[in-house]
């Protein structure tokens, strides 16, 4: 074993880690809101918003992710509309996070008891009011779980991104394994930190759903604004 | 005019015809209580006097004015007549407080602190002023349905609409919540109320409506049409839930 290779490569690995924690949680992001979105549309406009959505939602999770990367970015430049790596690189990652997680936050709407929807109904409330106060806690309640593991499902696939020459964790790797040939030794440690990426979200996701679902009196995240 | 006028209404889901041509009228401070065996259209005809379904014939006037179902309309319609469920549906992540609050801080654009007077005030009429900062959970049955009445009060309704609302509870815990049904009836607060509660329904009720397969087949003042009533079905149907 020689990982004498890894720690000279270790600066750009873990520059490559941090590109790869910031495409992973903006594009995440990103997709979590317009998938927000979508469902406060879903409860405003019904079928008009939903039925595109269904669309949406069922290209993008029955095509592979590194084919949908080499479309928008080498498939649409031959159509004239090119853009940059990073373009296309944050377009694909939040195109998938908002078809897995409007799938997600679907359920959890699915979830929330028709009765509580029918009060704010009779009350008046707005899309974004019933969405604010009605059912984005119960929604979030159950969901977290979900829309933990599908943000490391995201982070890892960022990996496919090196395909378009993102200098992520992978692509770095890569250069740095053909650089000083030693393969095994740089696979391994990237392999460590994306586990460890991995578990500190997911540790990060647990609290979150800790707060979320633990006691309502205790922990009153709407009350601090923060929900 | 009456404050409530239902006139030839006609509500279908799909095919299925569930309120066949119904008309009556509630006045002002009247207790309208509906009783009737499950499925003959009670609590449609309930849904549709707050719009939450819309209707597909007739007419339905709430003080002269039609139900119409714009936006704005609605809202309008949501603050005079008000509605509480069977099943309480108070929203379990906020305080009994919250629950009443929020209407008049949302819709009604009041302050937190002028909304959480509305709230303490309400919670007040129901006997709950000690259980402000209590979560649905933390409640019994009957406290549950009286914090849902306090939320229906707080936009201080002209109308409320009650269905089943004690059908859920435990036998010991309906008093409690027939008691402030009374007190509100005696307030000359406009109701028209679902109920198996036939007793109470005599009591209180100014007038008894009994549905039968989407249509009102007898109406009349309280002691009346429980008393003595006319049809073999209405018959029927008392001698089964008194039994
Ligand atoms: N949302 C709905 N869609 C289709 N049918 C419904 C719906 N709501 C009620 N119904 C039907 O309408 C009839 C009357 O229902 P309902 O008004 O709930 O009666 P009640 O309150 O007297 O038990 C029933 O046959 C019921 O199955
Ligand atoms: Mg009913």
């Amino acid at each position: 074993m020689h990982f004498e290779a890894v720690w000279a490569g270790l600066p750009l690995l873990l520059s490559g880690a941090l590109k790869t924690i910031l495409y992973a949680v903006a594009g995440y992001a990103a997709g979590l809101a317009f998938a927000m979105l979508l469902i406060v549309g879903r409860l405003a406009y019904g079928s008009a918003i939903s039925r595109p959505t269904a669309v949406f939602v069922e290209i993008v999770r029955n095509t592979p992710f590194l084919v949908q990367a080499f479309f928008l970015y080498f498939g649409l430049a031959k159509l004239g509309f090119s853009m940059s790596p990073v373009v296309a690189a944050v377009i694909i990652v939040t195109f998938n996070s908002l078809a897995y997680t409007v799938e997600i936050l679907r359920s959890g709407l699915m979830g929330v008891p028709r009765g509580l929807i029918e009060a704010g109904e009779s009350m008046s409330f707005s899309a974004l009011q019933m969405f604010r106060y009605v059912i984005a806690r119960p929604m979030l309640r159950a969901t977290l779980p979900a829309l933990s593991g599908q943000f490391i499902i995201i982070m890892l696939n960022t990996s496919l991104l090196s395909a378009i020459a993102i200098p992520e964790l992978t692509y770095e790797a890569s250069n740095l394994a053909s650089s000083s040939f030693r393969p095994f030794e740089v696979y391994v440690a990237i392999a460590l930190i994306y586990f460890t990426i991995s578990a500190a979200f997911a540790g990060m996701f647990a609290l979150l759903t800790r707060a979320v679902t633990g006691d309502w009196a205790k922990v009153d995240l709407a009350r601090r604004g923060i929900l | 005019m009456s404050l409530i006028e239902i006139d030839h209404l006609s509500k279908s889901y799909g095919a299925h015809q569930v309120i066949k041509d119904v008309s009556l009228s509630v006045e002002a401070g009247e207790v309208l209580a509906v009783i009737g065996r499950s499925g003959s259209g009670k609590s449609t005809l309930l849904r549709c006097l707050n719009g939450l379904e819309q209707i597909n014939g007739g007419a339905l006037r709430i003080d002269g004015r039609a139900v119409t179902y714009d936006k704005r309309a609605l809202r309008q319609l949501r603050k005079r007549v008000a509605m509480v469920f069977q099943s309480y549906n108070l929203f379990p992540h906020m305080s009994a407080q919250d629950n009443v609050a929020l209407a008049p801080r949302i819709v009604g654009k009041l302050e937190r602190k002028a909304s959480l007077d509305i709230a303490h005030e309400m919670l007040g009429r129901v006997g709950l002023s000690d259980k402000h900062d209590a979560y649905p959970r933390d409640l019994s049955g009957g406290q549950q349905q009286r914090v849902a009445i306090a939320r229906a009060l707080a936009v201080r309704p002209e109308i409320l609409l009650l269905d089943e609302v004690t059908a859920a509870l435990d036998p010991e815990l309906v008093g409690e919540v027939l008691k402030v049904l009374g007190d509100l009836a005696s307030e000359g607060l406009t109701m028209v109320l679902v109920t198996h509660e036939i007793a109470f329904a005599r009591k209180a009720a100014s007038r008894v409506a009994f549905m039968h397969e989407g249509r009102v087949h007898e109406i009349g003042p309280a002691q009346d049409v429980i008393g003595n009533p006319q049809t073999p079905e209405l018959q029927r149907f008392l001698a089964s839930v008194i039994a």
